[in-house]
């Protein structure tokens, strides 16, 4: 049997491992009936850590915007004002095997509204754990081309208040199911990702009482379905062993309509949807210490802040 | 080998999470509500109190032909052959409506008012255009369903449907035609029956006078209301229930009644009830009595504030001069220590408010694209008059219960928006306070949601005595719930909510004496 990197790889022993991690997962989205914001592409890259190697980012970023998607409509809101939402995430990244991370993220998150009288939402937002795994490795001549396969679970960290203007989250429990191909030639690289989240149903505080027939029981209850999203990346740089450079494009597309917002619309129940370009930097300080920086903006989007978002980080290799 | 095997194991994978992420049902059960015998068919309701009627026979219903006669013998044969085999939507209809017609009509009337309960956006000059009830549907749609709005709209519907049930329990017991299945045991129901005479229809009744009020308070949801109004109907010869003439009998008494009701609603002062002329008068009057800052719109821009002129709306249960004597007394001073108390408490929640305080704020909010608080409290009558393992009301008895609750909240809405308007007192957000559930465009002192709440909790207490500590206990987590959602001040909820008792007291004095013994 063939060990390290180069063709097929997994051993039995692999095999069985992961296939307890998918029935773990598929168990989970039974029990739970999953939902959530997706892992933003600075998180999850086609880049594999290695087999016992660790590293843990501290990121802090802030985003604002003071114009949001009705539906796809643009609209400013004077009683609102520009919303800015600051995280202080954190990323831990583990190789369980040469072609297997976990991937653990925990954001804690601020937002507020400079005009009207929302009050300031802050506290800890959904925690994810995620399994990537490298399933094959091309050699190419002296290029590389991977196909992973990542499988994620996140849920809130605490009941906040999701249906609301400004709030920490969408609320709901989610899977995250993608694959990813990753080519590398020297510096240069190319990934494309395709991710489906499923989200699980969020209990409001209240009894809904204008409702879509799509979306609720017309006993109108409390609990009501987020609609699923699939999610289309791109990304594309150059990676030395002390810097990378990379740009990117996501889309966000929801996969049932869901509604829009609009008085007493429960905001967990809105299709969102959205296209964002940005651009990501990391640099190697010394040693295991780099840094890492990203810039991103929404072009086009469906009941969804058109923001603007930098973040800035410091990555420890362990 | 391997590379395939392997190739083999992901496919399978791959699908199978596939599978999971993207099929899995994500349809939500909720029990549905299912016909039920009454407990009491209230055989002696046609003598019964009404509001606007002055006697059941106000209203005029020619004798049926007999059951034995060739017309009700035609009828019967098309009865059996319509109700013999039914479609799945037939039969979904029959379940439907089969909970019970004032309760599916009143659930209808609170799904329209949540559906307009939509505050007008400002247009580029900065003003908030008036919906017009000869425009329906243009933006802004009219009616605005806001709680002075959708109390009012109940009342009158829950009038309506009581009047006319009245009526038709006089005319059932007068005429005394059995219902086709003891006509012809041949015949094939889908609903429980009972020896209710069934001449007329009281589904028809119910059917005709929600339409006719709901047509006037919705003008822009005719399409809707006839095909609700259709296939109420028709559900009744589905389900082998009533003859035609039962129905034709039951639609031309509720238009009857409806238009009796409507006549009264023309004149009871609404039409003035946005009078945005008189607000500068109210302001002198407040500053005049000692108040040093008056309430404001907080809105940018600037929102005038909601039917300042509701209060001169007629009651139901009382006349206006006992409405003063209702007004609560003045609210602290600003620079009093008792108002400075109140403060207090309010920053304390808005530097901390807790999870359990946000979701009670939340639960009872009840804002905008809802169904207001007195839909929210209405949804509470009409379950607890319908729950089918207890109370099993008659449509008559729902109907009695619906309509002193809804006449109470409407009293309540009166009596709260004489008050708000009286005092003129300013939201906590003009002292500083946030607010996650809406803030409400007119004055702080009362609260309306303590108001209301306390009216509907002792109407409701004292039809269903053992639940007195749950309607109690909801009233007063509405009431606070404005306190946490920090648009209220404790004083605005206290008094609102012992006014509102004073008022739910006149509408359980009436219930005590319509004739019913309950």
């Amino acid at each position: 049997m063939l060990k390290g990197k180069g063709y097929f790889c997994v051993t039995s022993a692999d095999f069985m491992r992961l296939l307890i991690y998918f029935t773990v997962a598929l168990l989970f989205t039974f029990a739970h009936q999953t939902h959530a914001q997706g892992l933003a592409p600075g998180i999850l890259d086609g880049f594999m850590k290695g087999q016992r190697k660790a590293s843990l980012a501290i990121m802090a970023s802030q985003e604002t915007y003071n114009t949001y998607y009705i539906n796809t409509t643009e609209t400013k809101n004077p009683n609102l004002g520009t919303v800015t939402t600051q995280a202080l995430t954190v990323v831990g990244t583990y190789g369980l095997g040469y072609d297997l991370d976990l991937i653990i993220s925990a954001p804690y998150i601020r937002t507020e509204a400079s005009a009207g009288y929302f009050p300031k939402q802050e506290g800890l937002q959904d925690v994810s754990g995620t399994l990537r795994w490298e399933a094959f490795d091309y050699k190419l001549g002296k290029t590389r081309l991977s196909w992973l396969f990542a499988a994620g679970y996140s849920m809130p960290m605490q009941e906040y208040v999701s249906d609301a203007m400004v709030r920490l989250g969408y609320g709901s429990k989610n899977l995250d199911g993608r694959t990813m191909l990753h080519y590398k030639a020297g510096p240069f690289f190319i990934t494309g990702q395709y991710g489906y989240i499923r989200r699980g149903q969020v209990t409001l505080d209240h009894v809904v009482n204008n409702y879509d027939p799509s979306q609720l029981n017309p006993n109108s209850g409390m609990k009501v379905n987020v609609p699923d999203v699939t999610e289309l990346i791109v990304r594309t740089g150059l990676v030395t062993k002390r810097a990378s450079l990379d740009v990117w494009g996501q889309q966000q597309t929801p996969r049932t309509e869901g509604t829009n917002i609009g008085p007493g619309i429960p905001f967990p129940t809105n299709g969102v949807g959205f296209t964002r370009v940005g651009t990501t930097a990391w640099l190697k300080l010394f040693g295991k210490v780099g840094i890492t920086a990203t810039a991103s903006t929404i072009l086009s989007g469906r009941n969804t802040g058109k923001s603007t978002r930098v973040n800035g980080g410091l990555v420890l290799g362990l | 080998m391997k590379k395939y095997s392997q190739l083999l194991t992901i496919a399978i994978l791959s699908a199978v999470l596939s599978v999971a992420l993207i099929s899995c049902d994500k349809s939500i059960s909720e029990p549905q509500r299912v016909g039920y015998t009454p407990g009491s068919l209230d055989e002696k309701a046609g003598t019964w109190k009404t509001y606007v009627l002055t006697a059941p026979n106000d209203v005029t219903l020619a004798a049926p032909a007999s059951t034995a006669s060739a017309t009700y013998q035609a009828e019967l044969t098309d009865l059996k052959s319509k109700s013999a085999s039914l479609s799945q939507e037939q039969q979904e209809a029959v379940v439907y409506w089969g909970a019970g017609a004032v309760y599916r009509w009143d659930e209808i009337a609170r799904e329209l008012a949540a559906r307009y309960n939509t505050p007008s956006a400002s247009n580029a000059d900065g003003k908030y255009p008036v919906p017009d009830a000869a425009n329906p549907l243009a933006d802004p749609k009219f009616p605005f369903a806001n709680p002075p709005y959708t109390a009012r709209m109940l009342a009158y519907l829950s009038v309506a449907q009581y009047d006319a049930l009245v009526a038709t329990w006089n005319y059932k017991y007068t005429y005394k035609r059995p219902s086709p299945s003891k006509v012809d045991a041949t015949v094939r129901v889908a609903l429980p029956t009972s020896v209710l005479p069934s001449y007329p229809s009281e589904d028809a009744v119910i059917a005709a006078a929600s339409y006719t009020v709901l047509k006037a308070m919705f003008p822009g949801e005719v399409p809707f209301l006839d095909a609700k109004l259709a296939e109420h109907q028709n559900s009744r010869i589905w389900a082998g229930m009533n003859v035609a003439s039962d129905l034709v009998a039951g639609i031309d008494l509720g238009n009857q009644v409806a238009a009796k009701v409507m006549a009264k609603a023309k004149m009871d002062g609404m039409s003035a009830a946005n009078n945005q002329t008189l607000t500068a008068g109210m302001v002198e009057a407040a500053k005049g009595r000692g108040l040093t800052e008056v309430w404001q719109s907080q809105e940018i821009p600037v929102r005038p504030p909601m039917l300042p002129n509701y209060g001169a709306v007629l009651n139901w249960n009382f006349d206006a001069a006992t409405k003063v004597k209702l007004r609560p007394v003045p609210p602290p001073a600003l620079d009093s220590p008792e108002f400075a108390k109140a403060l207090d408490e309010l920053k304390t929640i808005n530097n901390n408010q807790t999870r359990e305080q946000a979701r009670i704020a939340n639960y009872w909010a009840d804002g905008a694209g809802s169904y207001t608080p007195p839909g929210h409290w209405m949804r509470t009558a009409a379950n607890a008059a319908n729950e089918a393992n207890e109370a099993r009301y008659s449509e008559v008895r729902m109907a009695r219960t619906l309509a002193l609750v809804a006449t109470s909240l409407m009293d309540a809405g009166v009596c709260c928006w004489d008050t708000k308007m009286f005092y003129y007192y300013p939201r906590p957000q003009q002292f500083g306070m946030k607010t996650s559930v809406g803030l409400p465009n007119f004055p702080s002192y009362t609260s309306g949601h303590s108001t209301f709440s306390a009216a509907a909790a002792e109407v409701l207490s004292s039809i269903f005595p053992a639940r007195t500590d749950e309607f109690w206990a909801q009233a007063q987590e509405a009431s606070d719930s404005r306190v946490y959602g920090l648009i209220h001040y404790r004083f605005d909820c206290t008094a609102g909510l012992a006014c509102g008792k004073n008022i739910g007291a006149y509408a359980v004095a009436r219930s005590k004496a319509d004739g019913s013994g309950l």
